[in-house]
């Protein structure tokens, strides 16, 4: 079973990218530090007691249903709210309407130096992944941002090996699409993303 | 200089105990190949899928293979029999089937009878009942935090 | 123009990606990667006050932790690697950090309680703790972990 240190440890490494996870998802800075400081109360309360090496697993899926609480509890509808009602329901599995509506980002104009250029890249990708369908955007992080392996990603999921890489490709292929749409290639960022090993 | 001698065996012993405890954890560590052909035999069942387990697995799987040899003939044979349904399960479905067993162990010989006859019963209900026993259960094969 | 020569340097004009290139098994993952590691990579410096405010509810959670061990100790079964002085080794650590003659003689007290409590309880304790009994005991083990025999039980 866990040690506090190790409880720690995990957490540590884990908990940048599990608040901009679920920032991705939730569109909200605040709510999102809400859900992560929750899911890591419950790691910690019902968790404790397993071996560490079971966190990463846990604690995505502890992150999961507490976003999914987060919707149930929002009163606010708007156009966002709509699209990602999909997030756990029974069709999730089946042939998803893609939702993506372009929205105009608008275009800088300007020649951007290269730091410049960097941070507009990870906006566009950023907004890109908001926009995607809550299962692609879920089996895309999971597979590649937490790097867990099919099995594991169906399992945090609920859903069959199959969906998770219809699910991944769905998502890598609205990604692409959208970045190329924003105009990506034309400042020649494409290098940092398509170049990269 | 009693104490001394004493002090010092404390350590030593204390050593010793976190040597077998860190042999332990190496043993985890050991691919299929590198297991005893004592051991391979008892977990047989797991041999393709050895390797692809976690060091806890395979720690509590070795722990079986362990104990089985202490064990006579008729135990011996349920082990083998029940150990694949056994790797299948979830870690949460064990960790729960433990501490049911747990339970299980201590009842009066007349209550684990009685126990095995309403096993016997519930095999004979249909699959659709038996989901629905589960499903109404409260915490039907997870947290509610997991699910 | 040094753009477009780095576009072309694989061998395949980027800036003219399309559905098929994209449906490559090989394409896809290599785009993935790249985006998921610029993801990483932002993800790595945050708002000092989002930073702040993780690292808080990280203490928050690591605390009920530790005073929940220290409180109904380690008897889950699931770990025997040393647990106890693992946790008497943190507990002392924390609170005694400047009594170092201190914090050895009880270090050692506990090490030899730890030698005694094996050698009287043996391993007799873990075999019985061995899911090896579990799986010869009386019922299967699915028996011991299906939620609809338990409310069978119960109802009947």
């Amino acid at each position: 079973m866990a040690t506090p240190k190790e409880l720690s440890d995990f957490l540590a490494a884990a908990e940048r990218r599990a608040f901009k996870q679920t920032a991705y998802a939730v569109r909200d800075d605040h709510a999102a530090l809400d859900i992560v400081q929750d899911a890591m109360m419950k790691l910690a309360e019902k968790y404790g007691e397993r071996p560490a090496t079971e966190f990463p697993m846990l604690f995505q899926r502890i992150l999961q249903n507490t976003m999914r609480d987060f919707w149930r509890r929002q009163k606010v509808r708007n156009l966002w709210t709509t699209l990602l009602s999909s997030f756990g329901s029974s069709d999730a599995d089946n042939e998803e309407r893609d939702p993506l509506e372009t929205i105009d980002v608008g275009d800088d104009g300007d020649e951007p130096s290269a730091q410049l250029a960097r941070s507009q890249t990870i906006q566009l990708i950023e907004r890109a992944l908001e926009k995607l369908p809550a299962r692609q955007r879920e089996a895309f992080v999971l597979r590649y941002w937490e790097e867990m392996d099919v099995a594991e990603t169906a399992e945090i999921m609920g859903c069959s090996d199959g969906s998770v890489k219809t699910h991944c490709s769905r998502a890598v292929h609205a990604l692409a699409l959208e970045l190329k749409k924003q105009g990506l290639d034309k400042l020649g960022l494409s290098n940092a993303v398509f170049n990269k090993k | 200089m009693d104490r001394v001698q004493l002090v010092f065996k404390w350590i030593l012993a204390s050593f010793f105990l976190l040597a077998a405890c860190a042999a332990n954890a190496d043993e985890a560590n050991l691919t299929w190949g590198q297991l005893t052909e004592g051991q391979r035999q008892v977990l047989n069942p797991l041999a393709s899928e050895w390797d692809t387990l976690r060091p806890w697995q395979r720690e509590k799987m070795l722990d079986i293979a362990r104990d089985y040899p202490k064990m006579n003939p008729k135990k011996q044979e349920l082990v083998k029999n029940r150990l694949t349904n056994w790797s299948r399960m979830t870690p949460y479905e064990r960790e729960n089937a433990r501490k049911r067993h747990q339970q299980f162990k201590d009842l009066p010989e007349g209550k684990k009878r009685e126990l095995r006859q309403k096993w016997n019963e519930y095999q004979n209900l249909p699959e659709s009942e038996r989901a629905k026993l589960r499903s109404e259960s409260p915490e039907a094969y997870g947290d509610p935090s997991l699910d | 123009m040094n753009m477009q020569k780095n576009n072309m340097r694989n061998g395949k004009n980027i800036n003219s990606l399309d559905d098929s290139m994209i449906s490559d098994p090989a394409m896809e993952t290599q785009i993935a990667r790249g985006i998921s590691d610029l993801l990483k990579d932002h993800a790595q410096s945050l708002a000092p006050e989002q930073e702040r405010r993780l690292a808080a509810a990280r203490n928050a959670a690591v605390d009920y932790l530790a005073r929940r061990q220290a409180q109904y100790g380690t008897d889950h079964g699931a770990d025997r690697h040393g647990h106890v002085l693992r946790w008497f080794g943190q507990h002392i650590g924390q609170n005694f950090e400047q009594h170092r003659v201190a914090s050895a003689v009880l270090l050692l007290s506990v090490m030899m309680l730890t030698f005694f409590a094996v050698q009287h309880f043996g391993f007799n304790n873990n075999l019985e703790n061995s899911d090896a009994f579990l799986l010869a005991s009386d019922l299967p083990p699915e028996a011991y972990a299906d939620k609809g025999f338990d409310a069978w039980i119960e109802s009947n």
